[in-house]
């Protein structure tokens, strides 16, 4: 079998040209989704640019109204991360259920974004957050949307991603991540959940909700139904039947007649119901 | 490709393919055959090692990612006379059935000392999550590294 091509920049600008010049180029971070491949990588006489001895990227900031975190942070550290546990608690608690100890402690947010399996935990947090992330290559920078990147990856195909960009979790705001796998730990979701709500103090009324699905496209599914369905209401105004009909119908509407629609659309009203409780928790008003 | 890197406190230098798995690397030129593959995907964690105080399976990383790192498999472990400690309390609890998760549960367990010197039982299952073992289900291990840890004395 051929032997890879493995280049090792220290500098990201080396990264950009690589990434300009190359056929074939596979950047190489944590390597637990990529070196999955790496047989076939082999085969097709693929080039990969190794990142580990690039510096700068692995810092976690706040800058006012949003957290920003290198590219290549593990899933480990944004875990444990105090500042993230504060201003971004979805993130860190899907950060601690991604694969095992030894995954979190390889596995990159960057990769994660990159690679973009389906079932990645991170993705539905950030997603729901209106995450952002800074991408370069050759022709420059430019900071766009995490929704929007996982719809155009054809177009960003040789950017290297440098920084995520989360708005903080205000006060006023409730976030969630919840997930239903196969087993306890070290399971790759079935279907999991990012949430981000937004609502008025006064009241406790929902003005805002985002919610995404993840395994259950390509890429995270906006659950606009539910979206609707909770925004204007007060949380004991919410009904249960109806709030679970509209993640069922979520589900329906992306998988239809995929052999696995009847227990997805059963196991998301487990999330729903974790949710709610979550919402009562933090958000209810006397 | 030249790479350097720190092997069970010893200074090592290689001239090898970048792309070499570390596994192969650890088992077939520095003949550490403590390290297992058992799945080659990241899911079993026979063949974890501890890259700069972290669990990590070597399975999934290539050479080129470990310049200039400090490696330890259970052969260290046996050198500095750590293992001795984890022999006596994986024996006494009945931890090893046919024995090829345990360098991994060792280097697991390890791992999180580092982190934790007074892990409880919930923590210690979430430390060996990642290590799979067919044959003693669990419970037997995670009593012997709760020994290993009250008896303690682990340096970082
Ligand atoms: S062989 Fe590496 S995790 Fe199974
Ligand atoms: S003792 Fe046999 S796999 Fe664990």
């Amino acid at each position: 079998m051929s032997e890879l091509k493995v280049y090792t920049p220290g500098e990201v600008k080396e990264v950009l040209k690589l990434l300009h010049d190359k056929e074939k180029v596979r950047i190489l971070a944590g390597g637990t989704d990529l070196l999955l491949e790496l047989i076939k990588l082999k085969r097709e006489g693929c080039v990969l640019i190794d990142l580990s001895r690039i510096e700068g990227l692995e810092y976690i900031e706040k800058k006012d109204e949003e957290l920003e975190i290198g590219s290549l942070v593990t899933f480990t550290d944004i875990h444990d991360n105090p500042v993230i546990n504060k201003y971004a608690p979805a993130l860190a608690a899907a950060s601690g259920q991604v694969g095992s100890v030894q995954i979190r402690n390889r596995a990159t947010i960057g990769g994660n974004i990159a690679h973009a399996s389906p079932a990645a935990d991170s993705l539905p947090v950030l997603l729901a957050a209106g995450a952002r992330i800074k991408v370069l290559n050759a022709a420059g920078a430019e900071t766009v949307l995490v929704e929007e990147f996982l719809h155009n990856k054809d177009k960003y195909r040789n950017h290297l991603i440098t920084a995520i960009l989360i708005p903080v979790k205000g006060d006023n705001m409730i976030d969630f991540f919840g997930k239903v796998a196969y087993r306890r730990d070290v399971a790759t979701a079935r279907i999991n959940m990012g949430v981000r709500t937004v609502y008025q103090p006064e009241n406790g009324k929902i003005i805002k909700a985002s919610i995404f699905l993840g395994a259950l496209s390509k890429t995270g599914v906006r659950a606009d139904l539910v979206e609707e369905y909770l925004t204007g209401k007060r949380v004991d105004e919410l009904e249960r039947e109806r709030f679970f009909a509209a993640l069922r119908e979520t589900v329906d509407k992306s998988i239809p007649g995929r052999y696995s629609q009847p227990y997805k659309r059963r196991a998301i009203c487990g999330l729903g119901d974790d949710f709610l409780q979550e919402l009562q928790r933090e958000g209810s008003y006397e | 490709m030249k790479i350097n890197f720190i092997l069970n406190d010893e200074e090592k230098t290689v001239d090898i393919q970048p792309d070499t798995r570390l596994v192969d690397l650890l088992r077939e030129r520095f003949n550490l055959l403590s390290v297992k593959e058992g799945c080659g995907q990241g899911e079993c964690g026979a063949c974890t090692v501890i890259i700069d105080g972290k669990a990590v399976t070597s399975c999934l990383i290539l050479v080129s990612q470990i310049e200039g790192s400090i490696i330890w498999t259970v052969e260290g472990l046996e050198k500095s006379g750590e293992l001795e400690i984890f022999k006596k309390y994986f024996k006494k609890h009945g931890a090893v059935q046919c024995g090829y998760c345990t360098p991994g549960m060792v280097m697991s367990a390890r791992a999180l000392l580092n982190k934790n010197k007074h892990p409880d039982r919930e923590e210690i299952r979430k430390a060996i999550a990642g290590n799979l073992c067919r044959c003693t289900g669990y419970n037997n291990i995670i009593d012997a590294i709760t020994a290993i840890a009250e008896e303690g004395g682990f340096g970082v």
